[in-house]
């Protein structure tokens, strides 16, 4: 197979495999525990990122973003813009600073989920004065957030593993 | 990391970023394009989206059953038991109803008859072999029930006790050949004997007998009870005159009757236990004031 052939195919895929995160993690129930589910959109966007470099992170983390905005009827290109960000930042953590391990991949997971649903709280209920006994945030956004942060784990072995499959010679 | 924010690249993202802002901005301003990129989203979203609840919902469900089994198993107690109380809340809302409504017709019967004395009484028991609807009934001897006592509901008569247990007694009707009844029609005044007919008593008629040749009884005229052999009391509707025939002996008339009461379904009866003039034949009045 080509070069270009096997990186098309491979891209695709991971496009796909958001598509496919995206619906799980928009459909009812689907892990769901006492009503709680995790954001799965945000540790496979930090995995890629990790695992295939801060271009991978910054389109798959518009298009993760844009289609998580609009099944959450959020404002369309916030969370392009925040996962976006996050995505690249992971990306030049490892190319430049730190290993791909499983512990750098839950840090920058615990602080994008804790980043990401704190701008969340404050554009989306503390502007609006919707929250003021902050039920919204301890009893909804924080356990999500710890529940993405425990999902990392399969998702950062899944898209490593991937990564290793589909890179003859794998970045990391 | 520095040669990365002096790169193409880092300008590019920096473009990207500034772009997505001002689409915020634009999207937030206007609205119209958050509305069609979300439904052109959810077209192609949508079915792939239903596919994927259907199949977590038959997952989340099977494993569902054995997760929460304990759950369930206790309110499936809980919920047995809720029913097994509704059910005794409903025989006692029943037995309640019955018991009211018994209670406004004797009130009704009482009003109309204040020296009556009624006992309410339950059919318990009829026998399938007994065509003239003879029944059981759950009132005897030790109520005070006693032979030949009148049985009526506040429709009319039904029959009267032929015999008599400790805890039941025995009820012949209407339909039967062997009770009859000293009548009279409260229009013409016309007396006569209601009894069973074994022709008649089929269609749950019974026979209003020994009236005049030209008897002036018509269709629909009432008949009740004339209370002169002291085991009826007198004015208790018997039915309503649905024919008058010629007797075969060619010397009197009878009239079919139809009883007001509905005999074969009747569920809860009256016993009339006491009345002014019980066991006091016109006869005997007669024969005492003769003295």
């Amino acid at each position: 197979m080509r070069q270009s052939t096997r990186r098309f195919l491979k891209w695709a895929l991971y496009a796909l495999l958001l598509f496919v995160f995206y619906i799980l993690q928009s459909t009812p129930l689907f892990l769901s525990i006492q009503g709680i589910k995790p954001a799965l959109i945000i540790p496979y966007l930090l995995a890629v990122a990790m695992f295939e470099g801060e271009l991978a992170g910054c389109i798959y983390g518009i298009a993760g973003g844009f289609l998580w905005d609009i099944a959450s009827g959020r404002l369309p290109g916030f969370s392009s813009l925040v996962l976006m960000i996050l995505c690249i930042a992971a990306a030049l953590m490892v190319m430049y600073l730190l290993r791909a391990n499983l512990v750098n991949a839950m840090v920058f997971c615990g602080i994008s989920v804790l980043l990401y649903f704190l701008l969340d709280y404050l554009f989306c209920y503390v502007m609006w004065g919707l929250d003021p006994a902050r039920n919204v945030l301890l009893g909804r956004l924080l356990p999500v957030a710890g529940y993405t942060l425990v999902m990392m784990i399969p998702i950062y072995y899944f898209v490593r593993g991937l990564s290793r499959k589909l890179n003859e010679n794998p970045r990391i | 990391m520095g040669d990365f924010f002096k790169s193409i690249r880092f300008k590019v993202f920096a473009c990207l970023a500034a772009l997505l802002l001002g689409f915020i901005i634009y999207a937030a301003s206007t609205g119209g394009l958050a509305a069609v990129t979300s439904q052109l989203l959810g077209f192609i979203v949508t079915p792939v989206q239903k596919a994927a609840s259907t199949v977590t919902d038959a997952v989340t469900d099977f494993f569902d059953q054995f997760i929460h089994a304990g759950d369930y198993r206790r309110e499936n107690i809980q919920l047995k038991e809720q029913i097994a109380d509704y059910q005794r809340q409903l025989v006692d809302y029943e037995k309640l109803k019955d018991e009211n409504s018994r209670l406004r017709d004797i009130a009704g019967l009482h009003a109309e008859n204040p020296d009556f004395s009624f006992l309410g009484a339950a059919v318990i028991g009829r026998d399938p072999d007994d065509q003239f609807g003879s029944f059981m009934i759950d009132q005897g001897q030790l109520h005070g029930v006693s032979v030949n006592d009148p049985v009526v509901t506040s429709a009319g008569v039904v029959g009267k006790i032929v015999e008599v247990g400790p805890t039941f007694s025995r009820v012949i009707t209407l339909l039967h050949p062997d009770l009859r009844i000293s009548c009279y029609e409260i229009t013409t005044d016309e007396v006569g004997t209601v009894s069973g007919d074994p022709v008649l008593w089929a269609d749950g008629l019974c026979k209003f007998q020994y009236l005049d040749l030209q008897t002036d009884i018509a269709v629909g005229n009432l008949v009740v009870t004339a209370g002169s052999t002291g085991v009826f009391p007198k004015g208790l509707v018997i039915g309503t005159v649905q024919e008058i025939q010629q007797e075969n002996n060619g010397i009197s008339a009878s009239a079919v009757v139809m009883p007001s009461v509905e005999i074969m379904k009747v569920k809860d009866v009256f016993v009339i236990t006491d009345f002014l003039g019980q066991g006091e034949s016109l006869e005997d009045a007669v024969n005492q004031e003769e003295n």
